[in-house]
């Protein structure tokens, strides 16, 4: 008996008592009778007796809630709709008394009649983004190659040049190096025109990344292979395509879609340099209409191509993982 | 040199990797059909020579005839004379990314130019000789190190080199696996295979190595039959080398 005591609690506390599923069920039930008869309602919500409630109403929500999640015999579903309910409920508190104008911000922001036979305009600039991330995507990865291939070279004269380029391209602000292309350099005589100059700066900016992701991969294969192959008598180039780059190259894939996402937003930089991108067609509509709905679209575009795209990177980097 | 007889002759070989001095002017004949084998304290160089001699790692001075040729002539294709010399690590070093079969008909496809089904039957009887013919579609990890490494010898067979150069084939491998990699080694040396062996496997050598060097510090600093240095070693190096191995 005294050994069964040794370990046991003298009294089981309180969060004991609140854990049990008939209080648990009170409470809900008294924050909800609280909810319907002593919030004020939000066009009076000004005297401080009203604040008082509405803060003491967050008050009680907020610590049901952190008993609830910091139980550690419930379930993680319970805990999800807790926290999804938690969060649905703060947004309508905030929605019902932050005093926002919520009809001018749909007024401007969510005007979705100024787009009304626009949205091919912003469907063009979406295509054009694509097609510039395509194309860059191609060139930076092409550059990253040559540039990695020749780092494994070790010719201390390459490299200084090798690493000035990449220290100097991931240095500079990607919308620096589009503006010298497209501004400056036609005072040296080379007009490359705002596509080109798009593809090109994204092509060498994003190379620089690039190269290092795939230098990072060569460098995964074990030397070991390379000795193998070429005791065989492979030579250097044959060694390269057909032992380094098939193991190189899975380890490479997911950091190199992640800067095509990254290149992806970073084509919107060319909307400075008058590229008919998504962000330019939407920031047109917005200076025609004088309305930001444009904007407000572009980036729902944006965010819709993209998410599925992190995800991708995400179950990419996954399955290296196994 | 111009003798027929004669597969490698290393003159006078020197390599430093900066200011370590490896190799302090080896020098040694090889002839057609002879199993040398190159035992030493660890640090003495064993592997830098080998590695030398096709090489893998570039010599500092010093001239290596393969069959009268000196291959540190300017003139001179590595990657061909290394055709003719297959090489057997300590790792295994398989193609990770090939199959079984592959990883063999991999380099007499592309350096040879062999038909794949030339490729395909030549590997086939290679896997059949070093026991593993029903390992063919296999890859590398689904392996034991043992069955790692005869693989590694069918490949650096499937080359039908002239030479081959094992750097210590089972260092890496577990004790019961050890006897399968020899027995392979073994037949290769019976069927007259000209092979240059950096290992201590005492019971292989007794057996399979016509002549022993012993190393020390860069220096070959005893040579004979197996039977001459593990009994009757004269260089107080060797002696206490093989007092502690035996």
């Amino acid at each position: 008996m005294e050994v069964q005591k040794k370990f046991m609690r003298k009294h089981p506390g309180w969060l004991y008592w609140l854990r049990r599923p008939l209080v648990t069920l009170a409470i809900t039930l008294g924050l909800a009778v609280y909810a319907v008869l002593l919030l004020p309602a939000p066009e009076k919500a000004s005297p401080v007796l009203d604040q008082l409630r509405i803060w003491l109403f967050i008050c009680i929500l907020l610590m049901f809630s952190a008993l609830l999640l910091a139980d550690r015999d419930r379930s993680e579903m319970t805990k999800m709709a807790v926290s999804l309910i938690l969060i649905g409920i703060l947004g309508w508190l905030f929605y019902r008394y932050s005093g926002a104008q919520w009809g001018r911000l749909k007024e401007f922001f969510f005007n979705w009649e100024t787009l009304q036979g626009n949205w091919w305009i912003l469907r063009d600039g979406l295509l054009i983004t694509l097609f510039l991330a395509f194309i860059s995507g191609i060139g930076s990865v092409l550059v990253g190659l040559l540039v990695a291939v020749l780092r494994t070279y070790n010719s201390p004269t390459l490299n200084l040049l090798i690493v000035a380029y990449i220290d100097v391209f991931r240095s500079i602000p990607m919308i620096v190096v589009m503006v010298v292309l497209f501004f400056a350099l036609p005072f040296a005589g080379i007009s490359l025109g705002s596509m080109l100059s798009t593809v090109v700066a994204l092509s060498l900016g994003y190379g620089a990344y690039a190269s290092e992701s795939i230098r990072a991969g060569i460098e995964s294969v074990s030397f070991g292979q390379v000795e193998a192959a070429r005791s065989l008598g492979l030579s250097r180039l044959k060694t390269l395509y057909k032992v380094i780059l098939p193991q190189a190259i899975p380890v490479v894939i997911p950091p190199l879609t992640g800067n095509l996402v990254a290149m992806l937003k970073d084509t919107a930089v060319a909307s400075v340099v008058a590229a008919p991108e998504l962000l330019k067609r939407a920031r047109e509509l917005y200076t025609s209409n004088t309305n930001p709905t444009p904007l407000v679209a572009a980036a729902l575009i944006y965010l819709i191509v993209l998410i599925p795209m992190v995800r991708i990177v995400n179950m990419l980097e996954a399955r290296l993982q196994k | 040199m111009n003798d027929a007889a004669t597969m490698i002759e290393v003159v006078d070989l020197h390599k430093k990797f900066k200011d370590l001095h490896v190799l302090k002017g080896v020098s040694t004949t090889v002839t057609r059909s002879e199993v040398v084998a190159v035992m030493g304290p660890s640090g003495s160089g064993k592997s830098t020579f080998l590695r030398c001699l096709n090489r893998l790692e570039e010599p500092s001075s010093g001239h290596i005839f393969i069959e009268g040729v000196d291959i540190m002539a300017p003139y001179i294709d590595i990657n061909k004379v290394r055709t003719e010399i297959g090489m057997v690590f300590q790792s295994f070093n398989l193609f990770p990314h090939l199959s079984v079969i592959e990883n063999i008909k991999m380099a007499p496809m592309s350096v040879r130019k062999v038909s794949a089904e030339e490729a395909t039957e030549r590997g086939m009887e290679l896997l059949t000789k070093v026991g593993l013919i029903e390992k063919a579609e296999v890859f590398p990890e689904q392996l034991s190190g043992g069955q790692q490494q005869r693989v590694a010898i069918a490949r650096a067979l499937a080359m039908q080199p002239q030479i081959m150069f094992f750097d210590e084939p089972t260092s890496a491998l577990d004790p019961e696996m050890i006897g399968e990699v020899l027995d392979v080694m073994e037949t290769m040396a019976h069927e007259g295979m000209t092979m240059m062996v950096v290992s201590h496997e005492m019971g292989f050598i007794r057996e399979a190595a016509d002549r022993v060097l012993f190393l020390a510090d860069g220096l070959i600093v005893e040579e004979g039959s197996p039977d001459k240095i593990f009994n009757d070693a004269q260089h107080p190096r060797t002696q206490e080398f093989l007092s502690r191995i035996l």
